[in-house]
């Protein structure tokens, strides 16, 4: 019954001693495989980064791309050592001259045309590639329910890559130990939550299938719109108001602030009747401890903690 | 005689019973005794939904509205004084100037610009911006010169705009053009009562001004040479048209975002229904067109409930068809 399971074989499988570096592997846009650990690297998105360092993989890396906020502390220093190429998705002549051996990526449009372009156009190249299990709609449909374990995929994979596979191993421990914790305490039980995600006019909010989604549930908590298919949805305020949700939880971006989506509730002669507005029951969580990543654990200790606070 | 008389009258029962619906249905469910409750204002109502009706969807619907009437109104103006069945009123570049100036500000501009002036008045005024500049470019020493040079200069803008909105979209945060994309497709959502005065108060001066110059508008339609031998001054309406429809572009355009198809396609059903003559056509095109979009805003709510589509997705599938029908036809009736 233990949900992590699967990824306990995966982690033994890969501390055994391997010889030499031969890894095969599939990623959403097809098969690669690395005779040598790549040495390379270039990460785009946030949370790719963030599983290079997690891993202490700095060195084999000469490119990063694609900030949602600022780096946590623990990792400021590697991060430092790697040159920036660029705030969002460089472009692909930045990414070539850079000479990567491997490129990593979090959300599946780094791949697309007006991006880095296909994953195997990059394979053609002798370049390796790989995106985040979650981000890959393939293997993780938008109608499908997410589970914490393309967390764990992510860094069983990149270790293996690498052929760091012992670092991986106790990496995956400890973060698998977070998440249980997290979901065990069930801080949100018996809650239901309204995920504002962005917009006014119409809310963009969190369906059955989105990180935000499992970060809530995780937790205890019934997401208002976890019926609706699709990662991200345009609910209507009519349904919001309909639903009455115990909590708020307010997501925190560059793009969006969560108080100014606080005001807006607050301002609006509807919304600002129900009674987790007029209570003031609203949590607040960073977009990057959203994400199927190494922060999703912190995002899960974050959320609880709100919680018990509003009790 | 009849048939002039009885239309109309059949159009405006038909909307307000499409207001009332837009009224009672929505995204949020509720019995009818409810609703009714609520809508009376009865003590027995839930708070909820008498707070969703009279502060949410009457508004709202009131919006839509006047936006599509005014727009209707305005494609009338347009298509009369261009002798072109396929002009609208954004011809002259008002909803590229629009797009331009809301999504600059929504992904572009420092926040505190779009939090000041609000994005409805920074979209008004790239309405009225590309509306000056179309006209400029097409006079010469304050005459217009022919309809076709309005038309090329209105679509020479427009393309500006255009480029300008894709190269906005394309520099800005990919999370944030989600809600530049849901405004560039028109949406009613968010409209409360404090937003109303503008479309209202325009398209109230704009169906007077256009009602007392009807004779004019029917003058027009025998070509610039002939009405202007009937005693039209054909410049000076004109301009006067323009701005009338800038006006109802734009405040159009602030309220509910881009809503295309109404402008263009309403005029051509009230012609094939009473005829070419404004005194007629100028009314039902404007009810008409409210009716339109009262009903296409109530179906954006409740054909993917809880989720809501914008206008325009609605639109198009529903305007285009017709569309068609009517530009076989359109050869007889304009």
């Amino acid at each position: 019954m233990n949900p992590f399971k699967p990824t306990l074989l995966i982690a033994a499988m890969l501390a055994a001693p391997t010889l030499a570096q031969e890894a095969v592997v599939q990623s959403c846009g097809g098969t690669f495989a690395y005779d040598t650990a790549p040495t390379r690297a270039i990460t785009l998105n946030q949370q790719a980064t963030e599983v290079m360092l997690a891993l202490g993989l700095e060195r084999s890396m000469v490119g990063t791309a694609y900030m949602d906020d600022a780096i946590l502390p623990q990792w400021q220093r590697a991060y430092d050592s790697v040159p920036v190429l660029s705030e969002r998705y460089p472009a692909r002549e930045v990414v070539l001259s850079a000479e990567p051996d491997f490129l990593f990526a979090g959300f599946g449009s780094a791949w697309s045309e007006d991006n880095l372009g296909a994953e195997a156009e990059w394979h053609d190249l002798g370049i390796g590639t790989y995106l985040v299990a979650a981000s890959c709609d393939a293997t993780h449909p938008q109608d499908q329910r997410l589970t914490t374990q393309p967390i764990l995929t992510d860094i069983a994979v990149i270790g293996d890559i690498f052929g760091v596979e012992e670092r991986a191993a106790t990496l995956i421990e400890q973060v698998e130990a977070r998440l249980s914790e997290a979901a065990l305490a069930q801080a949100g039980r018996g809650r239901s939550a309204f995920i504002y995600d962005s917009g006014d006019a119409v809310p963009y909010s969190i369906g059955c299938c989105g990180g935000p989604g499992l970060l809530v549930e995780t937790v205890g908590l019934t997401n208002i719109a976890g019926d609706l298919e699709g990662r991200w949805v345009d609910l209507a305020w009519e349904a919001v108001v309909a639903a009455d949700p115990d909590v708020i939880v307010l997501i925190e971006a560059d793009w969006s602030s969560a108080s100014e989506k606080r005001e807006y509730m607050e301002a609006d002669p509807v919304l600002s009747e129900l009674s987790a507005v007029q209570a003031g029951r609203f949590v607040t969580i960073p977009f990057s401890q959203t994400v199927l990543g190494m922060q999703f654990a912190d995002g899960l200790d974050n959320l609880s903690a709100q919680l018990d606070a509003l009790n | 005689m009849s048939r002039r008389a009885i239309i109309p009258g059949l159009v405006l029962v038909l909307l307000l019973i499409a207001m009332l619906a837009g009224v009672f249905f929505g995204t949020a469910e509720a019995t009818w005794a409810n609703r009714i409750a609520a809508l009376m204002r009865a003590e027995a109502a839930p708070r909820s939904l008498g707070l969703i009706l009279w502060e949410w969807r009457m508004p709202r619907v009131i919006a839509v509205a006047l936006v599509g009437g005014g727009l209707a109104l305005a494609g009338v103006l347009m298509q009369t004084v261009l002798h072109n069945p396929l002009a609208d009123p954004y011809l002259m570049g008002l909803s590229s100037g629009a797009s331009a100036a809301a999504v600059g500000a929504i992904l572009w501009l420092p926040p505190w610009i779009a939090t000041t002036f609000g994005i409805p008045v920074i979209a008004f005024l790239g309405a009225v911006l590309a509306f000056a500049m179309t006209l400029a470019l097409s006079m010469r020493r304050g005459v217009i010169l022919s309809p076709l040079v309005v038309i090329l200069a209105g679509v020479a803008i427009s393309l500006m705009f255009q480029s300008l909105t894709a190269f906005f979209l394309y520099v800005g945060d990919p999370y944030a053009t989600q809600s530049a994309l849901g405004w560039l497709m028109g949406t009613a959502a968010g409209t409360g009562w404090p937003d109303l005065w503008a479309p209202g108060l325009a398209f109230a001066l704009v169906l007077v001004l256009s009602l007392t110059s009807a004779r004019n508008l029917d003058a027009l339609l025998l070509g610039d040479e002939r009405a202007m031998a009937l005693g039209v001054a054909v410049g000076r309406q004109r301009i006067v048209c323009f701005c009338a429809v800038a006006l109802l572009a734009g405040v159009a355009v602030a309220t509910v975002g881009i809503v295309g198809f109404v402008g263009l396609i309403v005029p051509h059903m009230a012609r094939l229904l009473v005829g070419g003559r404004h005194g007629g056509l100028i009314p039902l095109s404007a009810i008409l067109g409210a009716l339109v979009l009262v009903v296409v805003d109530l179906l954006c709510r409740i054909v993917l409930a809880p989720e809501e589509m914008p206008l325009g997705v609605l639109l198009a599938i529903f305007a285009a068809p017709p569309f068609i029908v009517i530009l076989r036809r359109v050869r007889v009736a304009f």
